[in-house]
């Protein structure tokens, strides 16, 4: 197998989010589950695609260091440099690095747990991978692989399943101490256009190293990381940035611009009218900076709850009601509600 | 029994504009009693309870219900015709509708308020455009609302306001942690919008006794103009900054500018607080007098047209009870202080929250 090395993982994870607590899941076949019923993912895997509002794996495994990264190899090599051959299948293999959690029960492989008495921790790991188009939607074909390789169907014991509904691959089963895993890729049809691999993973710590909590998804890292995949022989895609040069980030005044808004406050009557051309002004450069495109992997923090700007829809309602109630102005924020509200 | 100041007129349209999701919708249910209290004599219990249903990925539908329980002799009470202490209760439901049609999302809303002196319908639409990877969002949006405006114990006064609102939103993610957004809302109200319950004293002095008294009367039409910009910031500690500036101008000559700043602090995986403050000032209504000699065309004597400034300062817990489950406990506490309202010098109250919350 020709391997090349394409995109080792620099995105450093560092997320501690406050989403509600979930379980790890530890075999790949939970991902299919019900939620509530079987603790499992419905059907969903956070590769950190655009239909997933960038989530991740660090949705759930939370305070993640962000040391570990990802390799995504492919044979035929030329995937990477020559683009996908539509219809043509490819064998892939997603590689976990620097991992680190667990790191010592990895030679234990699946002779890890055991009794109370004499229980080890187990090194387990996982990941998810996704390949969408440019609308974001899920094209090719997912399988694991097989005795032969991509030809034919899964070898007892593959290490990848594909979910049900065929948009995504995750690891299958237990598999202690395991950091690569195969897959088979069959390209989509002629005319897709350039396509993007989502990947994620987690490097597990088996729970707290306790028997009774062998998986929580306390102390593992994650990565996650996106390779732009172009189509052979196609044209190259019109710009979708609306004008504005992608790559790199915004300037870091831009927050700067904003936040200094505040300040204007204090200057009275005469300066009102300044503040608000000037907090136009602000926001105009600031937005102008935008055009740097946030990619859908790197909107885990804007998804969230807090980051919104109406957090709490029924509580902004309740206090503007109360608000405008006792002031001369309105507008701007929100539905007050109706009715009156005056005393 | 109520003072109908204008503030009635619901602004639905900025509600389904205004904030552009950066998630996806889901469905919910939420429940929430809060508790208004203050030194003039006024406390208002209000209970919500909402719910919001995925009908399908792109559709979304919602219901909510609001009671306001008041009770109140407040100055504004106690200078009308009749001083008394009153007890009233409001009753608001409301329905809305989201549909995403690609890059595109439209929004629909109803929202019906009643209470023994006022009516109100609130009919509202919006559409919703997401461009350059979503990194960008324009929403537009309008509301009408129709209130009648009564006077209790008297089935013969019956006046009409009508409320049109015109918003136009403008969301821009500017980096992984920053998002700004840009808000214009056009409100222009036509109408009854004075109190049928309070009179205006015409004196020589705010000291003088009264010469005789004359109903108040405002302008038949306002147009409102308010400017929003506001940023939310991403920080160390899975922790955000919230802030915002908004600007209001409107036809009566009044002037407000707003602040509002909001932290929230990962306390623990499970436990999140959210510390925040709301500056506001306004000077007062054109035709506003703390007393007035004779009698003039508008008069008024409405504490909410008079030159004011307040401050809220409050904390809220919001707390993981499980995967499902989220509790609330909100304490708040404002002041406000009147420049030129001889009958009022300042306001000081609380507002005190509880709710659960339950999200698929």
């Amino acid at each position: 197998m020709n391997r090349v090395v394409v995109a080792v993982a620099t995105l450093l994870g560092g997320l501690t989010l406050a989403a509600p607590r979930a379980h790890a899941f530890p075999t790949g076949d939970q991902f299919d589950m019900d939620p509530l019923e079987e603790d499992g993912a419905g059907g969903v895997a956070f590769t950190g695609a655009p239909r997933w509002a960038g989530h991740t794996c660090a949705v759930c495994h939370t305070g993640a260091p962000g040391r570990i990264g990802l390799i995504l190899q492919a044979d035929p090599v030329d995937l990477f440099d020559g683009g996908y051959a539509p219809g043509s299948v490819y064998r892939l293999r997603v590689v976990l690095t620097n991992q680190w959690a667990a790191r010592s029960a990895a030679a234990l492989g699946d002779d890890c747990g055991g009794d109370p008495g004499s229980y080890q921790r187990c090194d387990s790991n996982g990941y998810a991978i996704e390949i969408d188009d440019r609308s974001g939607r899920p094209v090719g074909q997912l399988a694991p692989m097989g005795n032969g390789g991509c030809n034919g169907g899964a070898a007892p014991g593959a290490d990848t399943r594909v979910l049900a509904d065929g948009s995504a691959a995750t690891h299958s089963g237990i598999h202690h101490g395991q950091t690569a895993w195969d897959l088979c890729w069959t390209a989509p049809a002629a005319g897709t256009g350039p396509v993007t691999a989502f990947l994620a993973a987690v490097d597990g710590n088996g729970g707290d190293g306790t028997v009774d909590n062998p998986g929580d998804q306390t102390g593992d890292d994650v990565f996650a990381g996106a390779v732009p995949l172009l189509e052979r022989g196609a044209p190259p895609p019109p710009g979708d940035q609306g004008g504005c040069s992608a790559g790199g980030s915004a300037a870091p005044w831009a927050p700067l611009a904003l936040v200094g808004l505040l300040g204007l406050r204090r200057r009275r009557r005469r300066a009102g009218r300044r503040a608000v051309a000037l907090a136009v002004v602000a926001i105009v450069a600031a937005s102008a900076t935008g055009c740097a495109t946030v990619k859908p992997y790197e909107k885990e923090y804007l998804s969230k709850r807090k980051m919104t700007f109406a957090p709490d829809a029924s509580e902004d309602e309740l206090d503007l009601h109360m608000q405008e109630a006792r002031e001369g102005s309105s507008g701007g924020y929100g539905s007050a509600g109706g009715g009156c509200g005056c005393n | 029994m109520r003072g109908p100041v204008l503030a009635a007129a619901a602004a639905l349209a900025a509600a389904l504009v205004a904030s552009p999701a950066l998630a996806a919708a889901q469905t919910a249910f939420s429940s929430k009693v809060q508790i208004y209290v203050d030194d003039d004599h006024t406390s208002v219990i209000s209970p919500t309870v909402s719910a919001a249903v995925d009908v399908d990925p792109d559709t979304n539908v919602s219901a909510g219900y609001v009671a306001d329980v008041v009770t109140s002799a407040s100055i504004d009470i106690v200078t009308q015709a009749s001083p008394t202490t009153i007890h009233d209760t409001r009753h608001q439901a409301s329905l809305g509708l989201s549909r995403i049609l690609g890059d595109w999302t439209g929004r629909f809303g109803y929202v019906y308020s009643a209470e023994n002196d006022y009516g109100s319908h609130v009919l509202a639409g919006g559409v919703e455009r997401r461009m350059f990877d979503k990194d960008t969002t324009f929403s537009l949006g309008y509301a009408l609302a129709l209130n009648t405006v009564g006077r209790a114990d008297d089935h013969n006064f019956a006046r009409d306001l009508t409320v049109n609102d015109v918003s136009a939103t403008w969301t821009q993610i500017v980096t992984p942690r920053l998002a700004t957004q840009l808000t214009y809302q056009l409100g222009i109200a036509s109408g009854y919008q004075a109190s049928p319950y309070r009179y205006v004293p015409v004196r020589l002095s705010v000291d003088a006794d009264p010469m005789y008294w004359v109903p108040e009367t405002d302008p038949d039409s306002r147009t409102r103009h308010a400017l929003v910009i506001g940023a939310n910031w991403f920080i160390p500690s899975d922790s955000a900054v919230q802030a915002d500036y908004r600007y209001y101008r409107d036809t009566w000559g009044i002037v407000s500018h707003t602040i509002g700043t909001r932290l929230f602090i990962n306390l623990t995986p499970k436990l999140e607080l959210r510390l925040r403050n709301r500056f506001y000032t306004q000077n007062g209504a054109s035709f506003y007098q703390a007393s007035y000699p004779t009698t003039g065309l508008y008069m008024t004597i409405d504490r909410e047209l008079s030159p004011l400034w307040s401050d809220t300062l409050g904390g809220k817990l919001m707390i993981a009870l499980s995967k499902r489950f989220e509790g609330e406990l909100k304490v708040d506490g404002f002041y406000y202080k009147y420049a030129d309202f001889p009958s009022l010098r300042s306001r000081l109250g609380a507002n005190l929250g509880v709710g659960v919350s339950m999200t698929y």
